[in-house]
């Protein structure tokens, strides 16, 4: 039998006096064995001799009392503090998800609109979208019209009178309702996306991606290059 | 109490003496039956053993205490399931381990970090950093005290999987075949592991050996 297997007879062994016979004829002649043994028995000695703890005095009224008045689990015992924070954490990454998707899926790829002759039938432009709080890169605004210059809070009557002479700029803030001389040009507005427009749009029919997790699209249509194209985003 | 009698009476025994004579299972039994003096007397013998165990498992003291209590409510509620198959002490100390276990891994999920153990081993336990000291301590009681919390740290120390087996074996003296059946793993497995943990323990208690 090698040293290998005679450590392990010392070490399984209950104590110096119980070793086999075999082992300790062996540790009697080599001394790596003997050294092993000793300092296990020496170890053990020291782990055994260690101090013990003890229940303390009040140690069965304490269990006595919680045997008496036992914690009886609540229907609602599951919603902990700590449970709360994890489902507030995971609704927060879920909206946060949902809101990256269509974000991307909105802003990525420009949707055309209408047809390819930049004139709707009635010979009119899609216009370009003139918000003066919209940032300036999706916004490089040529305009034919005086009322170009119309801000976006523009009155409703001055945006009427746009409308019904086919020229100028109309503001439609989609959570209103749409409005009937707009209703055939806009396929569905979903709310809060705000829309600027001019002149009558009337075969042209578009979407207006929704996001509807706490952020809503302001979108920019580009008439000359028959593209609609989201600008900003609106918290 | 007829439960807890039938080796008490043999003897001549009756009341409190009886009890305290009943074997472990004659307890439980009683304690089935809604014996409370057969109950009292189980706490009685394990409270300190396991008190010990789970201290050695947890190195908190208030903490042990209060899973040595859950072990006897499990003790008393789940009395009329209990099977005598094997040793009460083994079903015992496997209620104790199990809680303690259970503790370590929640203690590893907070991520509780001990400033004696800032460093991880290769099994990602934490490793207690305690380089000896190499100054002579004149006091006795000094002595025993600093060997006693190196004891303790070192045991702490241990990966969980290690502590439960060397704890059970070396402190609590169990044997292999019980620490097997405590911790359901196979006899081979507790010698691995015991013999691993001894390992390490020689390596931090090396200036106490």
């Amino acid at each position: 039998m090698n040293c290998r297997n005679i450590r392990r007879l010392i070490d399984e062994a209950d104590g110096p006096d119980s070793i086999p016979l075999e082992a300790a004829r062996h540790a009697g002649s080599c001394v790596d064995c003997a050294s092993f043994a000793d300092e296990r028995f020496r170890l053990r000695r020291l782990l055994s001799s260690s101090s013990r703890v003890a229940a303390p005095a009040n140690f069965d009224a304490i269990l006595r009392e919680k045997l008496a008045h036992p914690r009886i689990p609540t229907r609602l015992g599951w919603l902990t503090l700590g449970f709360s924070l994890k489902l507030a954490g995971a609704a927060a990454t879920l909206a946060i998800a949902i809101f990256a998707t269509q974000f991307y899926q909105a802003g990525g790829k420009p949707t055309v609109i209408g047809d390819k002759t930049g004139a709707n039938q009635d010979g009119s432009e899609i216009a370009r979208v003139d918000n003066s709080s919209l940032p300036a890169p999706g916004n490089n605004l040529h305009t034919n019209h005086g009322a170009a210059a119309t801000p976006s809070l523009a009155p409703a009557s001055n945006i009427d009178e746009a409308f019904k002479s086919g020229k100028g700029y109309s503001r439609h803030l989609a959570s209103s309702r749409v409005r009937s001389g707009f209703e055939r040009g806009f396929e569905q507005v979903e709310a809060a996306a705000v829309l600027l427009t001019r002149d009558h749009l009337s075969e042209r029919q578009f979407t207006v991606s929704a996001i509807s997790v706490g952020a809503q699209p302001i979108v920019s249509f580009d008439g000359d290059r028959q593209t609609a194209r989201i600008v900003r985003t609106s918290f | 109490m007829a439960t807890v009698t039938y080796q008490a009476q043999a003897l001549g025994l009756v009341g409190a003496a009886a009890v305290e004579a009943s074997s472990d299972h004659e307890l439980i039994a009683g304690v089935r039956e809604g014996d409370e003096d057969a109950f009292q007397e189980i706490v009685r013998r394990y409270r300190n053993p396991i008190t010990n165990f789970v201290y050695r498992m947890l190195d908190d003291y208030d903490r042990s205490v209060e899973l040595t209590q859950e072990t006897f409510i499990r003790i008393y509620t789940s009395a009329s399931r209990y099977q005598a198959n094997h040793n009460f002490s083994t079903y015992i100390y496997r209620i104790a381990s199990n809680l303690a276990i259970s503790e370590l891994r929640q203690r590893k999920r907070r991520r509780v970090v001990s400033l004696f153990s800032p460093f991880t081993n290769e099994d990602g336990e934490a490793v207690e950093m305690d380089p000896p000291d190499g100054n002579a301590l004149q006091d006795q009681s000094l002595i025993d005290d600093e060997r006693r919390k190196a004891v303790s740290r070192a045991i702490a120390s241990l990966p969980q999987k290690y502590r439960a087996a060397i704890v059970l074996r070396d402190i609590e003296e169990m044997s292999y075949d019980g620490i097997a059946r405590v911790l359901s793993l196979s006899e081979g497995t507790v010698k691995s592991r015991i013999n691993r943990a001894r390992n390490l323990l020689k390596e931090k208690l090396v200036s106490y050996i």
